[in-house]
């Protein structure tokens, strides 16, 4: 089972109440992750691997195991994707029988989602041509517009 | 990939203040008290004193016996007829924000801004700083009203503080940070308090530290303004603004010159406002920390070398320290000064 850690130092993120703000200074976005997905990033930086944070999900919501940890895993991969995240070698086996309290009051689980903003791009993405000058340092092409 | 002798080009770069010092007919020091921070300007040579001085006279202290917590050597290499420092990098270390990579680390820090050609490195453990520029003659209107940017924002870092985006407007007793994506209304909102009991720390860049209550500390005492910003605030036109003779930038005002009684040096932080243009009225709305950091986020990374995280991690650190609030601009920017009054001596959020 893998583990994932943050893709530090080029991603940062804040931990709210509701949400949690997550930045990659490198390529230039910003993401909101809310509800589910919360908890699944705080687990999944936390060291927990598929199987237990699917596990930790049914004490607070009611579905089926399969179908949770395929969704916990698909937000996992998106996250790698996203490069928020990078897997971090295996996580210690977590079994499948461990007794997790349910709490009273289990809502249907919903399936974790992410917003991601695009608008530090132009902030951060920018990459002007230039060349060089005779010491080694850039300058505008003359040719650039 | 070849390793960067990151030590080895700051040597050579201290050895060049030989050189320049020896081509350098004139030489003159100043020191300024930035954020409680002290700061020593050498100038080798004359040409950058109008360009680093105007924006921070308001900051300006006597030389003190005692080292300064930072010395900057400045000169201009045309006028002695000196190069840049060869460059340790090829060019695909030339980052949008001015980073140099490969030449930033604990201790180094090293920014490159290529149109005007300006090198700016510091180096934490020596205490001491470059400001190295090509041809002070291409110096844009912009570098004048906020100088060594990159080297305020490494030094304030150094001491504890952060350089943040934002306007910044209050009393002794407290103020606001003024927050939020560029034309949102920041520069407009904080230049419109100096008609009013408001004094004046920044429209633009400031600093902050937030161990313990946070502060805001003014570093440069212009602002900047389209003419056309004239129609809502007329009293700036007779601020003695310079102007672009292009008139396509905006008119830059040194309010050190001409309202000094406005400017604060200093202030405790009590409330974070997000102008927005929207709305008939003037009006102050509570927003929750996250969206805060949320509308914050875009702007907080721009135009600071080597900084995104810690801003980021500051302003965090500011949005859960603080009440947040949008502030819708309306149409009569003149009653802004009194709802931020208002805020500031009561807590209360109001509606003109």
């Amino acid at each position: 089972m893998t583990a994932f850690r943050v893709n530090e130092p080029n991603v940062v993120y804040e931990i709210f109440d509701e949400e949690i703000i997550v930045v990659n200074l490198d390529a230039g976005n910003y993401y909101s992750i809310s509800g589910t997905g919360r908890t699944i990033w705080i687990d999944l930086v936390g060291g927990c691997g598929i199987n237990e944070i699917a596990s930790r999900i049914q004490g607070r919501h009611t579905g089926e195991f399969d179908a949770i940890a395929a969704a916990v895993a698909a937000f996992a991969d998106r996250l790698v994707n996203e490069e928020l995240l990078v897997r971090a070698g295996d996580v210690v086996a977590w079994p499948r029988t461990a007794s997790i309290e349910q709490a009273g009051d289990r809502t249907p689980f919903k399936p974790p989602s992410i917003e991601k903003y695009e608008d530090m791009q132009d902030l951060l993405g920018l990459d002007p041509i230039h060349d060089v000058d005779s010491a080694g340092w850039p300058v505008v092409k003359k040719n650039a517009g | 990939m070849t390793a960067i002798d990151v030590a080895g080009f700051f040597q050579g770069v201290w050895a060049q203040i030989a050189d320049a010092e020896g081509a350098a007919g004139e030489r003159s020091e100043r020191w300024f008290k930035i954020a409680g921070c002290t700061l020593r300007v050498r100038f080798i040579g004359m040409n950058l004193l109008k360009v680093v001085i105007p924006a921070l006279s308001h900051l300006e202290t006597a030389p003190s016996k005692l080292d300064a917590d930072l010395t900057l050597h400045c000169w201009d290499c045309k006028s002695l007829g000196m190069e840049l420092p060869k460059a340790p990098v090829s060019i695909e270390a030339f980052k949008p924000r001015g980073e140099v990579q490969g030449l930033n680390n604990a201790r180094f820090h090293a920014a490159f801004e290529i149109g005007p050609r300006l090198l700016s490195l510091m180096d934490a453990h020596r205490r001491e700083a470059v400001y190295c520029v090509g041809d002070a003659a291409n110096i844009p209107r912009y570098v004048v009203a906020e100088p060594i940017r990159g080297i305020l924002s490494w030094f304030m870092r150094e001491n504890g503080r952060q350089l943040l985006h934002a306007g910044a407007v209050g009393t002794p007793g407290g103020g606001v940070l003024l927050l939020g994506p560029g034309g949102a209304g920041k520069s407009n909102t904080a230049l419109g308090c100096l008609a009013s009991d408001l004094r004046y720390a920044s429209d633009d860049f400031c600093a902050v530290s937030t161990d313990g209550s946070p502060v805001v500390y003014s570093l440069y005492s212009t602002g900047k303004t389209h003419e056309g910003d004239w129609d809502r605030h007329p009293f700036l036109a007779q601020l003695a603004p310079n102007l672009d003779p292009e008139r396509v930038e905006k008119a830059i005002y040194f309010l050190n010159d001409a309202a000094p009684h406005k400017l604060i040096p200093s202030f405790p932080l009590k409330a974070i406002l997000f102008p927005r243009k929207a709305g008939a009225t003037c009006e102050i709305r509570p927003i929750p920390a996250v969206t805060a950091l949320r509308i914050a986020a875009p702007g907080t990374a721009k135009l600071l070398p080597d900084a995104g995280a810690e801003v980021l991690r500051c302003l965090a650190k500011l949005v859960r320290a603080v009440p947040c609030y949008e502030l819708l601009l309306g149409s009569r920017p003149e009653l802004i000064p009194a709802l931020i009054s208002e805020l500031l001596a009561t807590g209360h959020v109001g509606v003109l």
